[in-house]
């Protein structure tokens, strides 16, 4: 069952002679519980798609469906409640709130539908990306792994259809790399979160079970991996 | 290399730019505003004086002293403190508008220090910074404020026109003024720079290229309040705030500072209003109308009291003069009421002279013309004579300091029929020396008699003489026709300084008869007071008053007081004052407004970082539009709610210093122009984020996102 569909997406900025297209006749399909890497250079507009799968974008042109959402439809608040219900965002530099503690900053999307985690699931993730023992520290407070292990806990704390991450890796040295891949899988694994992994680093893209090429704003190769 | 980066950043930085002008041009204006309105209220003093003759008080405006004078001076030092306190408000306000633009390129000075840029030349880069942006809004600051004395000026005399015999104000300005008022403008300017520029030039180069701290807070901080009320936009509100304490500091301080002091300069003056108008205008409202003051003339001298009385309006004239004496007191003379009391025993040695076993105390003697005394008899209930004196046998209770309600006891037992008067002192020496061994037989009985020392040089007195001085002192023995605790419709007040003094009320005929021993005791002046009938108008007022002046200006030199144009007068003044330090706390809120209008103008390049984030968890923009109604809503509510309680205070403190009940104030209390000026600041603070959510409202996410060097 498909959790993602995109049906001739394109995007295109500015207008006249300043006009760059950014993505032209993007078709994907991802299904549920599936991790998928979309890999390409620099400008090749793999974070545009990310941006208009997280809602935070919308396409000039296609549709795009979520969990049975067609995008398109979505006002600029129905799109805030969507992203935090439906689409957990992980970016390289992590963007946590730094005014607020980690545990706050975990709880963000339920705190915002003035709802109530359960315990067992937020012990579990945070147990499971090591950060228990931080949840009362700030953000500038951690290192820059036990950040990233933050927010990849606030993308999953709503149990969202779809976990979109932009190169989460993009920031952090070798060991703090691997370990965050680590809990991306584990959270695939054991949760079966489906997960739209963005990246340049084609031994991070090997770790997922699918590789969705991109250059210059076209998909040219789509990979299933056993 | 400096010229060209400072030009490129104010060029590319409107808003910082805008920041430091309105800052340096608000602080030059006010602080000309007050150098010139000072220099023109010495100036006016100065004119004053000399236009009056006074060399003394002249001479004391410029600080010098005869070698008796030990008097305060306090207008020259008041006006020093008063712009030695703004020019340090300023900079404890000023300062951090400096701070903000500075620390917003840390990471800028950081990369200069890094390449080998000196604490020194950045600092003097940050100063030059400062000196083109703040050069001509400085002079235009100071020009206006110039312009705005002058106003103080034209619109003193037009509010003050009503005023009599009040000097008409010339405005003047001399350039030494313009000067000093550069000087301490540049002081207080350069003090603000100089703080943050001081700070930041001791950064290490790695710190501020890391610019850590950015958006941050130092420890973990929990609005606990503002979520119990609002929810999650409640607390990131709060620490949005905390984050931006610095930023926020002017206006945080300005709009506080300026808020409360509007607040406790109205009720100050409410306070003040209501004290003046129920201690003396209504007070007196039916005793005077009319004050005359008959200079250099004695009661006897003033030939036209038929005619006043015969005015019509007129209803109750009285002419009276006063006297200084002394009166000897025996312990057993004094009422059951005052002994228990204590008797003189809180009595200080400047009013009670303790003589063996009897006390000597002031007696002020009021003369008043013979009808006005028979008809003071008329209202105290005793025959109507003109052989002897009436005394006020009152005295507060001086263990309640409670001026507004005093408590009054017999003084005296009330059984003497007649009364020693020593009257001492002259015109000469003016002094009042105490008599001596004088009525000892009578003050040792149960009588209550006293004694005046009058001391004129050529009498010849016969018992308790006592020479001092070049004086002689005199004992007359009065007969007393009554002791009451009743005064008559005069606008005097009696034994407010001096609890103990024993007041004589003596008919013109009686004082006749002594005048020729006890001359020299009078004061100069002699004073009419005339009441019109009940519910008279000022226009009424003023009628009658150019007639009484018609039918005394000729023969005597006098001054008159109109009772309702006193109080217009007096309203005016105090209006007049609310106005101009009701000005200043204005020009204290528009730094803080201005500020807030910078901040938040400034939001889309402050912020926008902090808000990609709430959207990228998914806050809807209403959300976030409710987070900046808290914020706005703090800003705003915080001089108020910081000001309540000092207030509370302070009027408090005001009340029970003037010992006047809570309800009476609170009747009256100034809530409309406190409510105003709480409004404009809120509406004001609540329009610069309205500004500064349209600004933020139009940020998209998906282009901050692609702006890496903002995440």
């Amino acid at each position: 069952m498909n959790i993602l569909t995109c049906e001739g997406v394109s995007k295109i900025y500015g207008s006249g002679e300043n006009q760059v297209t950014a993505l032209t006749d993007i078709n994907l399909a991802v299904e549920r519980g599936e991790f998928v890497a979309i890999i390409g250079a620099s400008g090749s507009g793999k974070s545009t798609l990310l941006h208009i799968l997280g809602s935070v974008d919308k396409p000039t042109g296609g549709r795009v469906t979520i969990d049975g959402t067609d995008l398109e439809t979505l006002s600029q608040t129905q799109a805030a409640v969507f992203r935090r219900r439906k689409v957990g965002l992980v970016y390289q530099f992590y963007n946590l709130i730094p005014t607020l503690t980690v545990r706050k900053n975990i709880l963000m999307p339920l705190t915002l539908d003035k709802k109530k985690p359960e315990k067992e699931y937020f012990d579990k993730i945070v147990e499971a990306l090591g950060i228990s023992g931080k949840l009362d520290a700030l953000p500038h407070q951690l290192s820059g792994g036990q950040q990233q292990r933050v927010a990849i806990a606030r993308s999953l704390i709503y149990r969202p259809a779809l976990l979109l991450a932009d190169e989460p890796t993009g920031n952090l040295d070798q060991k703090n790399s691997r370990e965050i891949m680590d809990m991306i899988k584990l959270s695939n694994r054991n949760l079966e979160q489906t997960i739209l992994l963005i990246t340049h680093d084609e031994k991070v893209a090997l770790e997922a079970d699918r590789i969705i090429t991109i250059a210059d704003g076209r998909i040219v190769g789509d990979e299933k991996r056993g | 290399m400096w010229k060209e980066y400072t030009k490129g950043y104010l060029k590319n930085n409107r808003t910082a730019a805008v920041s430091m002008m309105t800052a340096s041009f608000v602080s030059a204006l006010l602080l000309s505003l007050l150098s010139a309105t000072f220099y023109n209220l010495w100036k006016y003093e100065v004119e004053r004086l000399t236009a009056k003759g006074d060399t003394y008080a002249l001479q004391a405006m410029y600080l010098t002293r005869g070698a008796n004078d030990t008097a305060p001076r306090l207008l020259f030092p008041l006006f020093l403190l008063i712009m030695g306190l703004a020019s340090f408000s300023l900079v404890i306000i000023i300062h951090n508008v400096f701070a903000v633009s500075m620390n917003a390129r840390i990471h800028q000075f950081g990369i200069f220090s890094s390449i080998g840029a000196t604490p020194k030349q950045i600092r003097t880069c940050l100063f030059q910074e400062a000196v083109s942006v703040c050069a001509a809004p400085v002079l235009a600051g100071t020009l206006f404020g110039i312009a705005g004395a002058f106003g103080v000026t034209k619109w003193s005399n037009v509010i003050g026109a009503g005023i009599e015999n009040r000097r008409e104000e010339v405005f003047g300005y001399h350039p030494l003024i313009l000067v000093v008022t550069l000087l301490i403008t540049g002081v207080t300017i350069g003090a603000s720079v100089w703080l943050p520029a001081w700070k930041l030039s001791r950064m290490t180069p790695l710190d501020a290229i890391k610019n850590a701290g950015d958006g941050q807070l130092k420890r973990r901080r929990h609005s606990y309040v503002l979520s119990l009320f609002f929810g999650v936009e409640g607390e990131l509100a709060g620490n949005a705030l905390k984050v931006q304490r610095k930023a926020l500091r002017t206006a945080s301080l300005s709009l506080f500072l300026s808020f409360m002091a509007f607040t406790l300069m109205q009720c100050f003056f409410s306070l003040s209003a209501i004290s003046t108008r129920e201690t003396y205008f209504e007070k007196y409202q039916d005793t005077w109308d009319i004050m005359v003051t008959v200079k250099d003339e004695e009661i006897g001298a003033f030939k036209e009291t038929g005619q006043m009385r015969a005015l019509p309006g007129a209803e109750d004239v009285a002419v009276y003069q006063k006297a200084a004496a002394k009166c000897r007191l025996s312990e057993e003379g004094l009422s059951e009421e005052m002994v228990a009391n204590g008797g003189f025993s809180r009595a200080s040695e400047k009013d009670v002279t303790r003589e063996g076993e009897s006390f000597l105390v002031n007696a002020p003697i009021v003369i008043l013309d013979d009808e006005s005394f028979l008809r003071y008899c008329e209202q105290i209930g005793i025959a109507l004579r003109l052989d002897g004196a009436v005394i006020l046998n009152r005295i507060r209770d001086v263990t309640n300091p409670d001026f507004r309600h005093p408590q009054y006891m017999p003084y005296l037992k009330e059984s003497g029929e007649t009364v020693l008067l020593g009257l001492a002192g002259t015109k000469n020496a003016g002094t009042v020396t105490a008599a001596t061994e004088v009525g000892e037989t009578k003050l040792a009985g149960a009588e209550n008699v006293g004694m005046v020392n009058v001391g004129t040089e050529d009498i010849a007195t016969e018992d308790g003489r006592t020479e001092k001085a070049g004086t002689k002192d005199v004992t007359v023995e009065l007969p007393v026709l009554a002791y009451t605790q009743e005064v008559p419709r005069l606008r005097e007040e009696y034994a407010t300084l001096d609890y103990y003094e024993l007041v004589h009320f003596l008919p013109f005929s009686l004082w006749k008869e002594y005048r020729e021993q006890i001359a020299g005791t009078e004061e100069e002046d002699t004073y009419i007071r005339v009441l019109g009938r009940e519910g008279v108008t000022v226009g009424e007022l003023n009628d009658l008053q150019r007639q009484i002046e018609a039918v005394a200006a000729n023969r005597y030199q006098i001054e008159s007081e109109n009772r309702i144009r006193s109080y217009e007068e007096n309203d005016t003044k105090l209006q007049g004052m609310m106005a101009v330090f009701g000005g200043f706390c204005m020009l204290l809120a528009v730094i803080g407004i201005s500020n807030m209008f910078t901040n938040t103008l400034g939001f889309v390049r402050l912020r926008k970082r902090e808000i990609a984030r709430y959207l990228s968890v998914g806050m809807k923009p209403e959300e976030i539009r409710k987070m900046f109604c808290i914020e706005a809503f703090v800003i705003a509510g915080k001089p108020v709610l910081f000001t309540l309680p000092v207030a509370l205070l302070a009027v408090g403190a005001m009340l029970k210093a003037c010992f006047m009940e809570p309800a009476e104030f609170l009747a009256e209390a100034p809530l409309r122009p406190i409510i105003v000026f709480m409004l404009a600041v809120w509406a004001a603070v609540g329009f610069s984020y309205y500004l500064g959510w349209k600004k933020i409202k139009e940020i998209r996410l998906a282009e901050v996102l692609r702006d890496d060097t903002m995440i």
